[in-house]
């Protein structure tokens, strides 16, 4: 019998076994109800109760309302972005690692990236989808969005793929530190609702921090956020509607770092999964 | 593949998880074109020494190659391993499984659509497996990791939870494996498993207690005893067989001591009948697991 491999080259099989996992994750995901509810219903709710309850749009113009409503509209997606690329991806781990997975596919000529990457790209377009709803039901209610260029979603994907990778990497490493796997999704749910509070949802109420709020420029949520509210949103004066100080992240530095955020965050992913998931470091 | 190099080469293998040691020292050899049988006790690690022999588990100590080469460089292009459950994900179906491991290993071939025909779950393929009985699973794991071109397969308890009408079946494409040059390491706690096997290995974490064909296994077990009719007979046996009297059904056994006789135990065991039996597989799985080590 030949033990020689008769797949194609490298490249060919990375791609193949990215789309195994992401097609698997795919599956898993949207047959997942809980997941469905805590990454689309639940941040279109959070919404919906911050804009009913917690702004007083009574004094404001109509057009004011409608961009505010939109900005929280994008501040929520981001939430739900996070909650799938931090919780839900973490859960997706937990369960092959404690149904023992992978020390089956530690046996397997399996590529780590192929693994990371695949769950990665399958987290992705779950929280596009689950970000899409979100501002779907802002739009519904009154939010007003308006693309500032043609880059403006290829922008606005771009940032939410940097938030993704640097999120996912956290979530991996969770479950490669936390001693037992079933805990980081506790502690990823925790990250995911202490980012978006103490950074004044997601970045776009910088006046509720009581000390300096130049870091919502720089820590990974709010900046992909404020990049998304400048490109969706016609928010008219940022300091009128609340979002400034700082001023809106545009700047070649501001994009440089979200890519920084990226590299980081896909060079940890990678380098995690290999040496913990794959280097049998977790159990 | 050279014939004089071994498939499985195990030395000295040790696993243990912080303070809880698995493996003790496990040496083990395993021929081209053999079926090995590893048998224990439940909890003695025989799954962590298949996941070991496999590369899905990093020993403590010791080494393991596949084919001369050590099984953390080969990365899994030479074996496929079946786990139990290690391949089932509930929400997925049994097509969609196996969609997901033809993505993963080169050497996966359309064979899996023969097998899961053969093991009749052919119409269950687009069920998920949260609906599978064990039983179900099993099949369709073994049908997955048979699918595998690779000249090792490493199986973990694959007839568990299957119906002694289907265990044949299993043992069938399993030959069909061996045929085509393919080489088995498999555990199990079914003595039917025996007829599969060319060698087996009675292992504990300790290490292999015994290894040799099922024949001269049970060549070596000593004179089989068993006490039937009288609940307080098997008291009997006790100081005359090698290790612990055992239950097998309603009648105690034991392996009867050199030199010892029938009539010593007839002496004592009242109405009950004493009488030699030839040995079972079970005979010898508790000969050579629990009470060999008496015999010495």
């Amino acid at each position: 019998m030949s033990i020689e491999t008769r797949g194609g080259p490298p490249l060919g099989r990375l791609l193949e076994q990215t789309t195994a996992f992401a097609v698997r994750t795919l599956q898993t995901l949207r047959r997942n109800s809980a997941v469905a509810f805590w990454a689309v219903a639940f941040p279109a709710m959070f919404y919906l109760l911050s804009v009913s309850l917690f702004i007083d749009t009574g004094g404001m113009p109509a057009e004011v309302v409608s961009a505010v409503k939109a900005t929280h509209a994008v501040s929520y997606g981001a939430f739900a972005a996070l909650t799938v690329f931090l919780s839900t991806f973490s859960q997706s781990l937990v369960a092959d690692v404690e149904r023992g997975r992978y020390r089956q596919f530690r046996a397997l000529p399996v590529s780590p990236a192929a693994d990371f990457l695949g769950r990665f790209a399958a987290a992705y377009l779950f929280a596009v989808a689950a970000v899409l709803a979100v501002l779907g039901v802002g739009a519904a209610t009154g939010a007003a969005f308006t693309l500032r260029s043609a880059a403006s979603i290829p922008v606005a994907l771009l940032g939410l793929l940097a938030l993704g990778l640097f999120a996912a990497s956290i979530a991996v490493v969770l479950v490669a530190v936390v001693p037992d796997a079933k805990f980081a999704s506790i502690v990823a749910v925790s990250v995911v609702m202490l980012a978006f509070f103490l950074t004044g949802y997601n970045g776009i109420q910088p006046g509720m921090l009581a000390g300096a709020a130049d870091f919502v420029n720089v820590v990974p949520n709010a900046l992909a956020t404020r990049l998304a509210v400048h490109h969706l949103v016609a928010a008219g004066g940022w300091t009128q509607a609340g979002l400034a100080p700082p001023g809106a992240p545009t700047s070649t530095g501001h994009v440089a770092l979200l890519a920084g955020y990226a590299v980081a965050g896909l060079t940890l992913a990678v380098a995690a999964t290999r040496r913990s998931l794959y280097g049998g470091a977790v159990r | 593949m050279s014939v004089d190099r071994p498939a499985v080469e195990a030395r000295n293998v040790h696993k243990a998880y912080g303070e809880d040691g698995v493996l003790d020292g496990i040496d083990l050899t395993v021929a081209e074109n053999e079926v090995l049988l590893l048998m224990g006790p439940n909890g003695t690690g025989k799954t962590v020494l298949l996941s070991c022999l496999a590369g899905g588990t990093e020993p403590s100590e010791g080494s393991v190659s596949v084919f001369g080469t050590p099984v953390s460089e080969d990365g899994g292009r030479s074996l496929s391993l079946l786990l139990q459950g290690g391949a089932s994900v509930d929400t997925l179906s049994g097509r969609e499984t196996a969609a997901f491991y033809s993505r993963l290993h080169p050497e996966f071939t359309d064979r899996w659509r023969t097998y899961v025909d053969d093991l009749g779950i052919d119409g269950d393929l687009d069920k998920r497996i949260k609906y599978y009985s064990e039983g179900m699973k099993r099949k369709l794991e073994l049908s997955l990791a048979l699918s595998v071109d690779a000249p090792l397969y490493l199986l973990d308890e694959p007839t568990a939870g299957v119906d002694l009408s289907m265990v044949q079946s299993f043992h069938r494409v399993i030959r069909d494996r061996v045929a085509d040059g393919g080489t088995v390491v498999a555990t199990s706690h079914r003595p039917v498993d025996a007829d599969l096997a060319d060698r087996v290995a009675f292992v504990n974490g300790g290490g292999v207690l015994a290894v040799d064909t099922p024949e001269a296994l049970l060549d070596g077990v000593p004179t089989v005893v068993r006490v039937v009719g009288q609940a307080t007979a098997g008291d009997a046996l006790a100081p005359h067989v090698v290790g612990d009297p055992f239950y097998h059904g309603d009648e105690r056994r034991g392996f009867l001591r050199e030199h010892a006789t029938l009539a010593d135990i007839r002496e004592h065991a009242g109405d009950a009948t004493v009488e030699t039996v030839e040995p079972s597989y079970t005979d010898a799985f508790n000969y050579y697991v629990h009470a060999a080590a008496d015999n010495e």
